[in-house]
């Protein structure tokens, strides 16, 4: 089944990518559509070409930089160039790119790299004259222009280039097809490519979870002790294992959750991580953890549930094939990664997964972490007070409302890309077009930042209304997994219900489109709204009467 | 082994390198007899060009011969030695 559409721009056959896009096995399944051949720069420029009208959802725009740049073609033919006239013309082209990324969900742009035989004026090629000094200033340029665009990114072609190695430039290829990389350069573009897609649709992984002896150090803790763990000093296996937990850490400081599933005994093992001196990571970095003697699978699935999150979001990390063929099998929505025998490629093997990419980096992103250890306070607290709405009342619960728009517009598309359980429609867009629905007269959105004592949650929930006959509905209906079931989902009914009287709407709707993950928001309204009569997923608020927002929620703005 | 037999295995190990980037059901066949291109055959132009770029690369290796695949006397002679594998070997194997 055809997840997504890509449509290739190129100055060269791109046909070779398009096969190698289409049968590759990697989520999204996509359909490749061809632009003209050599067209690139009119079909940037005509926004009612063709090739638009196809509703593509992501395109890529792959060129030569000889076939953008007339001054940069005349360089590689040795002629003088003035460096303002090769400024000029990348201008020109990144304003196109700009232009054609408004167009469609995600825009890719290669970076632009020269066959390896093209030495230009070898020692003083980074001279002003060269062929490296010239490509170098436009792929800098071009990455300038382009860095503050939410839809058009820039991927790197030399690292393609750099795998594909001797195979990267055929000219057989050229002179027969005007096809300007070797296939090696295609096959590594690809991964790329489905993993900008995934990021713009939220789908990347969210946590990491990992064995600890032998994987996040060396040695089994339970036998050997502490002090004989291999970690750090002078060893090309405790530096191995330094550096893989650096990596982790990295994966942290960008969003991603770690959790550890390993057979120890959990004081031992968490005596290690707080108590040797070259562990990386820490025991705060842990959003959780099981570590006894039970089965892995049932243990990953207990901790996946216990944050709230689903088993695709999950990657398994253990040195022990077994273990990792018993997760696999077990819970096949899992990504368990072939894990390599050396631990001097565990970095580089964690480091060159295609399945963490996102489009940007928020403020939510990097504090997440502290989000989940403030989670898990809660749960302990939870626990300790015993009934439910006795421990809420307890939480000093603040919910802010503000309007959709300007420095929250970035984290509210990324939650409404992301979020998956409590989503009331599940609508994939991004910020382009989320603003320009929100923008009609008849169409509003609101987001909602959720506090307690135990900390700030941040921007977690959204809400998007629209006007429609005889009253109003909700068209988004959308709240992160961190603050279920604390009251916010009332408290955003409660404002959507309050929007309503303000706008003389009689009636509110709301249509749930299920999906395979999306039950929870269905559970929740069956318990608070009530379905139409012969429309089970059709739920409707006479908005006369009032709706009840929680008394141990303040809601401000 | 006897050079025919050697370039066969050139050509099967090319067509390999080209049903990556096909489907499962648009495989190309290896069979010696298996059709590849013109009447009947699964490759296109691009296809086409994607063998025989490749299978010159590796007969240039194997054989420190260049030879040039795409003659268009080679693709309008009534019996193409693009017809099929064992064709594209023997022709291959006459030339060297």
């Amino acid at each position: 089944m055809i997840d997504s559409t890509y449509l290739l721009i190129s100055d060269f056959n791109s046909g070779n990518l398009a096969a190698f896009l289409r049968n590759d096995d990697a989520t999204p399944a996509l359909e490749v559509r061809e632009a003209p051949y050599d067209q690139v720069l009119p079909i940037l420029a005509e926004a009612d070409h063709p090739c638009w009208a196809e509703g593509s959802q992501g395109v890529v725009v792959w060129t030569r930089p000889e076939g953008v740049s007339p001054t940069f073609a005349g360089i590689l033919r040795g002629q003088a160039a003035e460096i303002g006239e090769l400024e000029r013309e990348v201008d020109h082209y990144t304003a196109l790119l700009a232009a054609a990324g408004s167009r469609v969900r995600l825009l890719c742009a290669p970076t632009w790299v020269v066959p390896t035989h093209q030495r230009g004026l070898g020692m003083a090629d980074f001279k002003p004259g060269g062929v490296a000094h010239a490509l170098m200033a436009m792929n800098a340029r071009l990455v300038r222009a382009l860095e503050g665009d939410s839809q058009v990114f820039v991927l790197d072609a030399q690292k393609w280039c750099a795998k594909a190695g001797a195979r990267a430039f055929d000219p057989k290829l050229w002179y027969l097809g005007k096809i300007a990389f070797g296939n090696e350069v295609f096959k590594a573009a690809v991964p790329d490519l489905k993993a900008a897609f995934r990021g713009i649709d939220g789908r990347t992984k969210k946590l990491v979870i990992v064995d600890l002896d032998d994987t996040l150090w060396g040695g089994v803790v339970g036998e050997v002790g502490i002090d004989e763990l291999v970690l750090g000093g002078h060893d090309r296996i405790g530096e191995a294992f330094v550096d893989f937990q650096h990596a982790l850490k990295k994966l942290v400081r960008r969003g991603v959750l770690l959790g550890i599933v390993s057979k120890n005994e959990e004081r031992v093992a968490l005596a290690a991580i707080n108590g040797h001196p070259e562990m990386v990571l820490e025991q705060t970095d842990f959003a959780g953890w099981r570590i006894d003697w039970g089965d892995k699978a049932n243990h990953v699935a207990s901790l996946v549930a216990e944050l709230n999150l689903g088993l695709e979001d999950v990657v398994f990390i253990d040195d022990n094939p077994a273990e990792r063929a018993r997760v696999h099998e077990a819970l096949p929505e899992v990504l368990v990664p072939e894990w390599p025998a050396d631990p001097s490629n565990y970095a580089a093997t964690l480091e060159a997964m295609h399945v963490f990419d996102t489009p940007s980096m928020t403020w939510e992103d990097s504090e997440r972490h502290r989000m989940y250890t403030e989670e898990e306070a809660r749960r302990r607290d939870q626990h300790e007070v015993g009934s439910l709405v006795d421990w809420l009342h307890t939480l000093d619960l603040k919910v802010s409302v503000e309007q959709a728009k300007g420095v929250n517009l970035k984290r509210a598309v990324q939650l409404l890309n992301k979020t998956n359980q409590m989503n009331l429609s599940t609508r994939r867009l991004n910020e382009r077009e989320w603003g320009e629905w929100f923008e009609q007269a008849d169409s509003e959105a609101w987001v909602f930042r959720v506090e307690d004592r135990f900390g700030d949650s941040g921007l977690t929930g959204l809400l998007g209304l629209e006007a429609e006959t005889g009253g109003g509905r909700v068209v988004d209906f959308v709240l992160s997994c961190r603050v279920m079931g604390r009251g916010v989902e009332e408290a955003l009914i409660y404002y959507a219900v309050q929007r309503a009287r303000a706008l003389n709407w009689h009636e509110l709707r709301a249509e749930y489109l299920p999906t395979k993950k999306n039950k929870p928001c269905l559970d929740f309204l069956n318990r608070v709204l009530a379905p139409v009569e012969d429309n089970a997923h059709l739920f409707l608020w006479e908005v006369e009467c009032d709706f009840p927002l929680p008394d141990y929620v303040q809601l401000q703005g | 082994m006897a050079r025919r037999e050697r370039i066969l295995e050139l050509v099967i190990a090319a067509i390999g390198e080209l049903n990556q980037q096909r489907g499962p059901g648009d495989q190309v066949g290896i069979g010696d007899q298996a059709p590849l291109f013109g009447q009947g055959g699964p490759l296109d132009s691009l296809g086409f060009v994607n063998l025989i770029a490749d299978l010159e690369g590796r007969v240039e290796t194997e054989f420190g011969q260049w030879i040039n695949l795409a003659d268009e006397e080679l693709l309008a002679r009534e019996e193409s030695p693009f017809q099929n594998p064992g064709a594209l070997a023997t022709y291959i194997d006459e030339v060297l």
